[in-house]
């Protein structure tokens, strides 16, 4: 068997973060116009492999994935071991800016799932004139808790098992079962309080329902993608955010979960092809 | 065993004619040639977990440190399953006088038809969609729920048409 080698590369980084110092795992693969993507509450930036492994994206792009504090292989900041982990809108936002100035990328595209998705309406609002566009997958403005959130951390539930179970239902039924099993195993990969702790963002700290209406789309392009199957950022709930924001663009992704460029990244990359296209449409109609 | 479990269902039957579970039951012993049985009302018959559960030895090995009675309502008619390491060793139907279960799932007969089919819709395909729908609701001990929370979702997913 002939041994082959993907053309994603991975770097540690040092930096302050947050006023910490932190290590960070990036990953990277292609050239072009910088597209950095956001993993989901728990997992790590192995979500997005298929990106980077595809010709079509990286022939044109520089696919780049950070696997966020406490996430995959970056660490938690020193001290962690007598802290609890909670993500808040503003330290992810921060986050995101910090991370492209050190990789010094201008105006990127930045396409995020999930959290990720939320985060990019944030970004969105007040941070505009940064991105080229913004991409939002499975992006709600909300989603109301529907199950105790302490299960996700405590010594008589097992944090990997759980959260994978948790979760295992919003990936598309008809998922190729190979990207559905992987895209699980990172769930169980996660550290302790890591999911709920990205969740406090999710479920508390980030309703942004008063203020998405307000969205400039002439000052950053905006797409949302998202899968029928979803049913923590239901396809309905994007819609709403694609109803508030004018000239939003919105696709519901038909099959397809709450993770598409993992759990099946054959079908999501079909979808996001064309929104790269429009991307770059739009930017050289800017530039002339 | 087999006539004992006739006779049992036969009685329920005469004891609670013309209930809506008496119906169900009298309809379910009607159709258990076919390999999956379904009610009239698309409700699969909810003893097959025995045999579905305990044929599948992956699902066993996953529930091997499982053993807790659970209660299912599907409408009005209640169901308690004894799980013992990891196998069904019980599926019996109500009313109960005083079932004791670890917790309970409860939800409309439709809520669980539409559960049921071969390839549900999105919301109606998996246990947490549909308790994120207010349709599903859950009570009792839920540590134990969720701690084998894939077990429970494999295992009533067994009653799908096409499982």
């Amino acid at each position: 068997m002939n041994a082959s080698f993907e053309p994603i590369v991975g770097r540690y980084m040092n930096l302050q973060l947050l006023g910490r110092p932190h290590r960070l795992y990036i990953e990277e693969a292609g050239q072009g116009v910088p597209l950095l993507c956001l993993h989901t509450a728990g997992s790590d930036g192995r979500q997005y492999r298929a990106l980077m492994n595809h010709k079509d994206i990286t022939a044109r792009h520089r696919v780049i994935a950070f696997d966020m504090p406490w996430h995959g292989k970056s660490s938690p900041p020193a001290g962690w071991h007598d802290e609890e982990y909670q993500l808040t809108s503003k330290q992810y936002i921060t986050m995101i800016l910090e991370v492209m100035q050190a990789l010094e990328l201008d105006k990127p595209i930045v396409m995020g799932c999930s959290i990720g998705g939320r985060i990019v309406l944030h970004l969105a609002l007040e941070h505009p004139d940064r991105f080229r566009a913004l991409i939002g997958l499975q992006a709600g403005a909300h989603v109301d808790p529907y199950y105790d959130l302490n299960f996700l951390h405590r010594p008589d539930v097992h944090g990997g098992e759980v959260c994978a179970a948790i979760v295992s239902g919003l990936v598309g039924p008809k998922a190729p079962a190979n990207e559905r099993w992987e895209t699980l195993w990172h769930y169980m990969q996660g550290g302790p309080g890591v999911f709920k702790g990205d969740l406090y963002f999710y479920k508390i700290d980030g309703d942004i329902r008063q203020r998405v209406a307000q969205i400039d789309t002439t000052r950053c392009p905006l797409f949302l993608l998202s899968g029928e199957y979803d049913y923590s950022c239901t396809p309905e709930e994007s819609m709403a955010v694609a109803a508030s924001v004018k000239d939003a663009k919105a696709t519901i992704m038909k099959g397809l979960g709450h993770f598409p460029m993992s759990e099946d990244p054959e079908t999501f990359i079909s979808h996001l092809l064309p929104v790269l296209d429009e991307i770059g449409r739009i930017s050289r109609k800017a530039r002339a | 065993m087999l006539s004992q479990t006739l006779h049992t269902k036969f009685v329920n039957t005469t004891m609670f004619a013309g209930t809506k579970s008496a119906r169900k039951v009298a309809s379910a012993l009607h159709t258990t040639k076919f390999p999956t049985a379904l009610l009239e009302t698309g409700i699969p018959m909810i003893e097959q977990l025995k045999e579905r559960v305990n044929t599948d030895d992956r699902l066993v090995r996953r529930g091997r440190f499982l053993s807790t009675h659970f209660l299912i309502e599907v409408g009005s008619t209640q169901w308690l399953i004894n799980v013992v390491e990891g196998r069904v060793s019980s599926v019996e139907q109500g009313p109960f006088v005083m079932p004791s279960w670890s917790f309970a799932l409860r939800a409309p007969q439709e809520v669980w038809a539409q559960f049921w089919e071969a390839d549900p819709r999105p919301g109606s395909h998996d246990l947490m969609a549909l308790i994120k729908r207010r349709v599903l609701t859950t009570e009792g001990n839920l540590q134990v729920f969720m701690a084998h929370l894939r077990y429970f979702k494999e295992c009533l997913a067994k009653l799908r048409v096409a499982a």
